[in-house]
């Protein structure tokens, strides 16, 4: 054995040493791109679970299974108007579950969204509780969410051009509605954006986003 | 390093690569299903809604509709639609869509009711004979209330409408960039399909034999609840005073014990002041020149006004007008076959009321069944200048749109400017058996 062994031997744990060196990059590497691929779906899921909720829920805006309830829910059905925050009259349904669609009582829904230190003790700091408020009892859920805003419109057509509709613009939110008045709102704009709650590496890694907008959302029950 | 181990090490890295490959490939697969599936909702969603409004449409029209939508290709997908029976007054129309396996439903609950005929301030069922673009709505037009076409709203210049506007096809400008002023909204696409599913009393029977007439008849209205009449003494007298019988004055509560005054084959000339309620009627086979017109031989107003200025440019009821019960004092309602008329010849009045002293009040809810509203010899003497104004203040519906004017570009050169007030009264109860719609409206919406 002499100097030629000696220089195998570090050659071989010099060239080991790069395989390992490869092999641990290329492992970060995977757990990188495997939590940011299922961070990506992960956001992509809760994004839409979320918006097929919000969806069902706004297009009954002044539904009830028993229409006498609310005879005129354009003037009736939404009860305060803010730009992280609705609540509005709907028929949701209650036990015994009998139909799917609402029991004939008019229920208050409210969907408001919470403040982010709400949630300081997941590492993204923009993730804030979206609640959804049944007859004053709330439900909060963590999906990410981070950004949540509505618009409202209402009919504005001057007769050029078919149909067109303004945003309300009033001087302060919330708009509170008094029963009975004529709320104006026919259609809604609804912002969604969703983050990861971590991220791999968040410090250097963007977390992960989604963003949903549905541009002109309309209960016919309150657009008749 | 052997040839046996770096087999080993490239076989164990493609192991590596395949496994890692394929579960990140899985995880795009499942953010694209998840995509695809809201997007197969959201197309099945919309299908389902698209034919809920076809079905709608349909019902509407015609409520005697029943469903023959089923699985029908629509947007790569499919809709049916269903309705259940005919009779109970309420009736629920399925919608469902499919679009690639994913299925949505939309049910919507209609509910049979009734509107009067007098709910707009100006409808436009249809247009008579000769072109739409014969009657524009010009500067000084101005709408308080309501307006429909079932045409064109044809503009010319500035015409100003203070409630909703709807029109089927849209609006036809004659000039150049005229600037219709819509104050209450705009819209169009929409018809109001009214012949169909119209309720025409039996005048005849309600007015009975002590208020109905064959020959033409004059009534003038006073402010003391009285009506003076003059029955033709022979067929036709139209608008000559000398064919008419001796005046005999009677509270309109006599002549019209069951609030309707009745002619058959005959026209109505007609003015005053009316303190109380009636319907008038003229009857006659459909078509022009033929009778059951009637003419207004100068102002037909109410004692008490039913709309007052709101001191905002606007007008409000007139708490005057209602009784403790919040009822109207008076209100009339005038339903002919074929045309109302604004006088302008003759000695019964017209002459003097229209023509000598221009404009014309009009206190009233009118229904034409067949004509229009318009100007008697417009555009020839002494028709055959500007008129002033017409003052309407109640509801026009008219089942062809009719001439009271004639112009040059958009100055009217004879005829009459329209200022039409809705009388909101109307909109709590139309006159006495003034004609009706039965439809279905929808009372809820699931989606």
């Amino acid at each position: 054995m002499g100097t030629a062994v000696i220089i195998d031997i570090l050659g071989s744990m010099v060239i080991g040493g790069i395989l390992l060196l490869i092999l641990f990059q290329m492992n970060d590497n995977a757990t990188q791109n495997t939590y940011n691929f299922s961070g990506e779906l992960a956001v992509q899921q809760n994004l839409v679970t979320t918006v097929e909720v919000l969806e069902y829920d706004f297009r009954k805006i002044g539904y009830c299974e028993d229409p006498q309830a609310l005879p005129n829910p354009e003037e009736n059905a939404i009860l305060l108007a803010d730009t992280n925050r609705i609540r509005f009259l709907t028929d949701v349904m209650e036990p015994p579950y009998n139909n799917p669609h609402g029991d004939g009582t008019l229920d208050i829904i409210e969907y408001r969204l919470g403040p982010a230190t709400e949630l300081s003790g997941t590492q993204n700091p923009n993730d804030k509780i979206l609640y959804r408020i049944v007859n004053g009892v709330s439900k909060g859920v963590n999906l990410g969410i981070t950004e949540f805003k509505i618009k409202y419109f209402m009919d504005k057509s001057n007769g050029k051009g078919g149909t067109t509709l303004g945003e309300i613009k009033p001087a302060s939110w919330p708009i509170i509605y008094t029963p009975g008045t004529p709320t104006g709102i026919t259609a809604l704009e609804i912002d969604i954006k969703v983050e990861n709650t971590a991220a791999y590496d968040a410090g250097q890694n963007p977390y992960r986003s989604a963003f949903w907008r549905q541009i002109r959302l309309s209960s016919r029950n309150i657009k008749r | 390093m052997s040839g046996k181990a770096l087999i080993i090490l490239v076989l164990g890295f493609s192991v590596i690569f395949l496994v890692v490959g394929y579960f990140w490939g899985d995880l795009a697969t499942r953010s694209t299903e998840n995509h695809v599936s809201y997007y197969k909702t959201t197309i099945a969603h919309n299908i389902a809604v698209s034919g809920a409004n076809i079905g709608l449409q349909k019902v509407i029209a015609d409520s005697q509709w029943t469903s023959n939508i089923s699985n029908r290709p629509f947007e790569h997908g499919y809709m049916s639609v269903s309705l259940t029976t005919l009779g109970p007054p309420q009736r629920t129309l399925t919608s469902i869509g499919a679009f690639w396996g994913d299925t949505a439903i939309v049910k919507v609950k209609l509910m049979r009711d009734q509107t009067s005929l007098a709910k707009y301030a100006w409808f436009i069922p249809s247009v008579s004979t000769g072109s739409v673009t014969q009657r524009p709505w010009i500067t000084g037009d101005t709408v308080w209330g309501g307006f429909h076409s079932n045409q064109f709203l044809v503009v010319d210049g500035r015409p100003v409408y203070f409630g909703k506007v709807t029109t089927l096809k849209g609006i036809k400008d004659m000039g150049s960039g005229s600037d219709p002023q819509f104050l209450g909204g705009y819209a169009e696409g929409i018809k109001v399909t009214w012949t169909s599913s119209m309720h025409y009393p039996d005048y005849a029977s309600i007015a009975g034999a002590g208020s109905s007439f064959s020959k033409d008849l004059w009534l003038k209205f006073d402010a003391f609840g009285n009506v003076t009449y003059r029955v033709g003494s022979k067929n036709n007298a139209g608008q000559d005073s000398t064919k008419y019988g001796a005046p005999t004055t009677v509270p309109v509560s006599t002549l019209a014990p069951n609030g309707v005054i009745y002619v058959n084959k005959a026209n109505v000339y007609l003015s005053g002041t009316l303190k109380g309620q009636v319907t008038i009627v003229a009857e006659g086979s459909s078509g022009s020149g033929g009778p059951g017109n009637v003419y207004l031989e100068g102002d037909m107003v109410y004692n008490t006004k039913a709309m007052i200025p709101n001191g905002e440019g606007g007008y409000m009821v007139n708490p005057a007008s209602l009784d403790a019960d919040g009822k109207p004092l008076d209100m009339m309602g005038i339903i002919a076959t074929n045309d109302i008329v604004v006088s302008t010849s003759g000695n019964l009045g017209g002459y003097e009321n229209n023509v000598v002293d221009h404009d014309i009040q009009i206190d009233a809810a009118i229904f034409c069944n067949s004509g229009g509203f318009r100007v008697d010899g417009l555009g020839h003497s002494p028709a055959d200048v500007p008129l002033g104004l017409i003052y309407l203040q109640g509801s026009m519906t008219a089942g062809k749109e009719e001439i009271v004017a004639d112009f040059s570009g958009n100055t009217l050169i004879d005829g009459y400017n329209r200022h039409v007030v809705f009388d909101s009264r109307l909109a709590i109860g139309p006159p006495q058996w003034f004609p009706y719609l039965t439809y279905y409206r929808v009372v809820s919406w699931l989606e």
